[in-house]
């Protein structure tokens, strides 16, 4: 279907954008467009005016460190795919940027956009909350930091307020990290996909974990569990099965077409195992 | 020499591929109005009233058509068999029987305003029961889809060939199983669409349309709008893949001529892919149940299957025949001498089954390609083995079916043979026991094809429609430069035959390819077509062109002839020059002679002028196509994903035309079999609610679903003056029972039994881990 009529208005810069938002909840802000497109043409969102933040300076680029690793919300997801930068010290978000959607999807859609839309199935906010990132908010008043635990608060709903806007992702890198997804067909959203990210020391100790799950009923749940048996330990086939265990007892999910809550939650318990081997095996390697 | 059997690129390809294709919705006339249409939300309700009132004042609305004494002022649809289909109206006045289905039509200035209008059309509607699935509509107690018909069944056939029941109760083993194939979706890359553009003055319409046989619709439109087909012009542009889905005449298709024609105005309608979801057909959708009797070394002595046919809530154009095909296909390349086939057919409140590549000739196949497999695992035999004893061996050529269809040639069992061998049956079941030791579950499947397709003649049992013909037709003519336009009654649609057409017209012309441009999809300027579907491409259409080109021959040595002042019968046509033969004289070129043809300077009026000729060809016959394919796959038993390591084909289409083709059109009839393996489900909610209209729900098969592909080709050339076969449908048939041959093969650990299709990673999983009962 054709969405109803809307006002179009292309930002110059991120006040402009900000005011433009804060004048009401019937305002909308659209980046690579790849979600709010189809919620569009559905019919579902009926914004009366959307602000187009796609040519907005200063909302790009790409900044690796061993520590970190920042992203401008404008980023695209093809972006964060292809940069070899972000694969060798940031592992996790390579593979979590390789599995959403498409080619046509990934070269359009942003990372801000990944967050900012709170879809349980998009993939982005796993990666976030596993790797205990953060985003910069810039809004009417001002900027602030929102860490990704308080970002997600119900699906399709983030913490922003109304007239915010993501400016920023600031990601902690670490090589011990993967991805692991359940599509079924390669341009479709996943069943569930589970996001690893560990700290591991000389010793072979896993320091700090962060584990995280897309597909769930909540958006993007931190699996406290998974993460406690996992730190302190050297991460051992049992340690490996009693956390992928913990995650999949934890996971909130429900059934659809995609699968019944007990397949759903065998997939999450096998995905957690292969992605915490092969962060493991990166963090060792 | 020859441009037969080269690889020559596809004609179109340059243009579509840079975005110059130009189909329906590409086209713009002035003053044309927009359709848009109101459909149904509810599989079953009565319509107690539509307000139209906000939709007509809304911007831009030129009219509203909706309710009862408009949709009966409308003339009816033509379906299949004409006396048993229930009446079918462009728009429903009463009652809407699946969800989808049209209500009203709003046409406005533009196609935005006229969805904004629809969305303003209120229909108040009283939901009734809803009828789904086949076995509950033949229930006693079941709601009725068309009341006054007073049962959802539609009609049941009973074939019981040699002797059936002496034969199971010969038999050491008796197999029973259940095999559903599921309901697809033609999903052409185009949807529909239709621009009907009416001239008052003198009463013609012109319609460009998403269509794959014009002249069939121009007949029908002629007869349900009462306009001389003289003043009648169906045009087929680009069009953007049909499957089968295109053969029809639509409800909303004619809706949009007939507006044109209320209004005097063009109007214009392209369908969205939602609406394509629910409002084009629909295709598949058998439940068998059945039995095979077996000897102790593994003969097959006799079949049996009571299966259903589910055929939506209408009839469209060959809706009651899909099933019947499946019938008479159903022992495939097996020597089968007794089969007990019941068939019942029955409408639910779901759209129309159709005719989809393969339709009716598929199910067969993976029935019976399923129940060999499960068959030969019942009683410890090697599926591969069993296949090769039950084959019609090339001795038994030719070969009457139980159907009474006549197996020409070929060698069956050589081409399983070769499948098996290259995708290394032996060495995948060799290393199958290692393998899963270390958690890794490998299988591998077979599975036989053959097609019966080309259907003809024109008068063939499988033909329910008054106005549908099994000929091809070609007029070829000649310009005063001696290049060639070949007018072909095909409607190619992605197949490539115009280049195919192109390649054999060439050489019996004996002028280059490049001299000869192909034209289809235009009643104005082609002879009488039966368009393109049931693999006919080659096999009818290219044979039409091969009469009419040999006539063209003909016409050019009596212009020789005057020209050599010597009679035609010695004009000999050689390397592309006529002369006298045995003489010595300078020969005359082909250009020279389509000159003369046109101009006569150099020879009395000794010929008709001109250089073109016609031809009609009605085969004989129908043709077959055969083959074996085989499927290596993974299966993540965590997961239940399953991988295709490799896909093996292994196909006869007789003489390869152009092998390039040939390949394209096996690789798009085994993308079709992968999405019915593994992939693609029509699916319907408890309410009949289309849950999967959209391709996030609907998984289609892309690139990186494809397996690798090995491809081999056996030629036995068929009876016919060019050798040909039928290809367009085969990759669809034996693909699908192959892949889930060898998901079986694999979990042979876990003895899953499959029973339906598509073989998604959470229906197999759940087959491999069973809820454990208390
Ligand atoms: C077919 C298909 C399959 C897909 N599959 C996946 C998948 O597997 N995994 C996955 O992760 N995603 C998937 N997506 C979603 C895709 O990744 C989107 O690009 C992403 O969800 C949104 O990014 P966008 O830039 O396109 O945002 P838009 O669509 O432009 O906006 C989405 C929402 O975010 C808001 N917004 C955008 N940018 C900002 C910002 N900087 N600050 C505040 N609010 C903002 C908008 O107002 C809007 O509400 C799929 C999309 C499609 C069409």
């Amino acid at each position: 279907m054709r969405p109803p009529d809307f006002e179009y208005e292309l930002a110059e810069d991120v006040q402009g954008a900000v005011s433009a938002l804060a004048q009401g909840e019937s305002v909308m802000a659209i980046a690579g467009g790849q979600s709010l497109i189809p919620l569009l043409r559905l019919r579902i969102a009926r914004p009366s005016r959307v602000v187009d933040i796609g040519r907005v300076p200063g909302l790009t680029g790409i900044s690796v460190s061993d520590e970190s690793t920042e992203l401008g919300a404008l980023v695209t997801t093809a972006d964060v795919a292809a940069s070899d930068d972000i694969s060798r010290s940031n592992p996790l978000w390579t593979e979590a940027a390789r599995v959403i959607a498409d080619p046509l999807v990934r070269n359009l859609g942003t990372v801000g956009g990944n967050l900012a839309h709170a879809d349980p199935l998009n993939d982005l906010p796993a990666a976030l909350v596993a790797s205990r990132g953060e985003v910069l908010a810039e809004g009417p008043n001002g900027v602030r930091t929102i860490a990704s635990d308080d970002l997600f608060v119900s699906p399709f709903t983030t913490s922003l307020e109304p007239g915010e806007l993501i400016t920023r992702l600031i990601v902690p890198g670490s090589p011990s990290g993967a991805y692991e997804k359940l599509k079924r067909a390669a341009a479709d959203y996943g069943v569930v996909a589970v996001a690893v990210q560990l700290d591991i020391g000389d010793g072979g100790d896993i320091r700090s974990a962060g584990v995280s799950l897309s597909g769930t009923s909540a958006v993007a749940p931190r699996s406290n569990r998974a993460e406690q048996t996992l730190v302190g330990t050297n991460g051992g086939d049992d340690v490996i099965e009693g956390a992928a265990l913990a995650a999949a007892e934890d996971a909130d999910l429900a059934a659809d077409e995609r699968g019944s809550i007990r397949y759903k939650r065998a997939v999450v318990g096998a995905l957690a195992a292969r992605a915490l081997r092969r962060a493991i095996a990166r963090g060792n390697g | 020499m020859g441009a037969v059997g080269e690889r020559l690129r596809r004609k179109n390809d340059p243009r579509l591929l840079v975005g110059h294709g130009r189909y329906v919705d590409d086209i713009t006339v002035p003053h044309v109005v927009h359709a848009s249409f109101v459909r149904s939300p509810l599989a079953h309700a009565e319509i107690l009233g539509i307000d139209t009132e906000d939709a007509r004042r809304a911007r831009g609305v030129v009219a509203v058509f909706a309710g009862d004494e408009v949709a009966n002022a409308m003339p009816l649809l033509p379906t299949a068999a004409a006396d048993e289909s229930p009446p079918r109206r462009p728009l429903t006045g009463d009652r809407v029987r699946y969800v989808g289905e049209a209500v009203a039509m709003v046409l406005a200035e533009t196609a935005a305003q006229a969805e904004h209008a629809a969305a303003l059309v209120a229909v108040d509607y009283e939901p009734l029961p809803v009828v789904l699935g086949p076995w509950k509509a033949l229930a006693g107690d079941a709601p009725l889809v068309h009341p006054e018909r007073g049962t959802n069944k539609i009609g049941e056939i009973h074939k019981v060939i040699g002797d059936p029941d002496g034969a199971f109760a010969a038999a050491d083993h008796v197999v029973k199983r259940r095999h559903a194939v599921q309901r697809i979706s033609a999903s052409p890359l185009e949807p529909r669409g239709t621009l009907a553009v009416p001239e008052p003055a003198t009463g013609e319409l012109t319609v460009w349309m998403a269509c794959q046989s014009p002249h069939t619709i121009r007949t029908w439109l002629s007869d349900i709008l009462s306009i001389d087909e003289s003043k009648l012009r169906v045009i087929a542009p680009d069009v953007g893949g049909g499957f089968g889905s295109k053969l029809n005449l639509y409800s909303d298709e004619l809706a949009v001529m007939w507006g044109a024609l209320q209004l005097g105005r063009p109007v214009k309608w392209t369908e969205t892919r939602t609406e394509n979801f629910t409002a084009a057909v629909h295709a598949r959708d058998q439940i068998h149940h059945v039995e095979m009797a077996l000897r102790a070394d593994g003969k097959i002595l006799g079949l049996r299957s009571h299966f259903v046919g589910d055929l939506g809530a209408y009839f469209h154009f060959f809706t009651p025949v899909v099933p019947d095909l499946t019938i008479d296909t159903l022992t495939g390349n097996y020597d089968i001498p007794s089969v007990d086939i019941k068939l019942e057919k029955v409408f639910t409140n779901t759209m129309s089954i159709e005719a989809l590549r393969g339709s009716g000739r598929a199910e067969a196949t993976f029935v019976l390609e399923r129940m060999i497999e499960e068959s030969a695992r019942e009683i410890g035999m090697d599926p591969l083995e069993m296949r090769l004893l039950n084959l019609v061996s090339p001795e038994q050529l030719p070969y009457e079916t139980p159907f009474e269809l006549t197996y020409d040639s070929g060698d069956y069992p050589a081409m399983l043979s070769r499948a098996a061998e290259l995708i290394g049956y032996e060495a995948i079941k060799g290393s199958q026991r290692n393998l899963r030791e270390k958690g890794i579950y490998r299988g591998v499947g077979v599975a036989t094809y053959n097609l019966l397709c080309g259907f003809s003649p024109s008068g063939h049992d499988w033909n329910p429609m008054k106005f549908f013909p099994g000929h091809e037709t070609a007029l070829i003519r000649v310009d005063p430069h001696g290049k060639t336009v070949v007018y072909s009654g095909l409607s190619p649609h992605g197949q490539g035959s115009d280049t195919v057409v192109a390649q054999l017209v060439a050489d019996e012309l004996q002028i280059p390819f490049d001299d000869i441009a192909v034209k289809h999809g235009d009643t104005e300027t082609i002879p009488y077509g039966g368009g393109t579907h049931g693999s006919r491409g080659a096999v009818v259409g290219g044979h039409a062109a091969l009469i009419a080109a040999q006539r063209v021959v003909a016409k050019a040595k009596d212009v020789a002839g005057a020209m050599l002042e010597a009679s035609s019968e010695d004009v000999v046509y050689e390397g592309g020059s006529f002369r006298v033969a045995g003489s010595r004289e300078p020969a005359l070129a082909w250009q020279e002679v389509a000159e003369e043809a046109h101009f006569l300077k150099h020879s009395g009026p000794m010929f008709e002028p001109g250089l073109e000729a016609t031809a009609f060809y009605d085969p004989p016959s129908v043709n077959f196509a055969f083959g074996a394919t085989a499927a290596h796959v993974e299966v993540d038993v965590e997961t239940g994903v399953v991988s295709i390591i490799e896909f093996v084909s292994v196909d006869d289409c007789g003489v390869a035309l152009n092998p390039g083709i040939v390949d394209g059109q096996l690789h798009g009839g085994i993308a079709q079999g992968v999405g019915q393996a593994l992939y693609e489900q029509v699916s319907h909610d408890e309410d009949g609610q289309v849950v999967s209209a959209s391709f996030g729900s609907y998984l289609l098969p892309s690139a990186v679903e494809m397996p690798k592909l090995t491809m081999e080709r056996f030629v036995t050339p068929s009876a016919t003056p060019l050798g040909v076969r039928g290809v367009g449908e085969s990759g669809t048939l034996a693909t699908p029972a192959a892949i889930v041959n060898a998901v079986v093969d694999a979990l042979e650990p876990f003895g899953v039994r499959v029973e339906q299709t598509p073989l998604r990673p959470n229906v197999l999983w759940e087959l491999i881990h069973p809820e454990p009962t208390e």
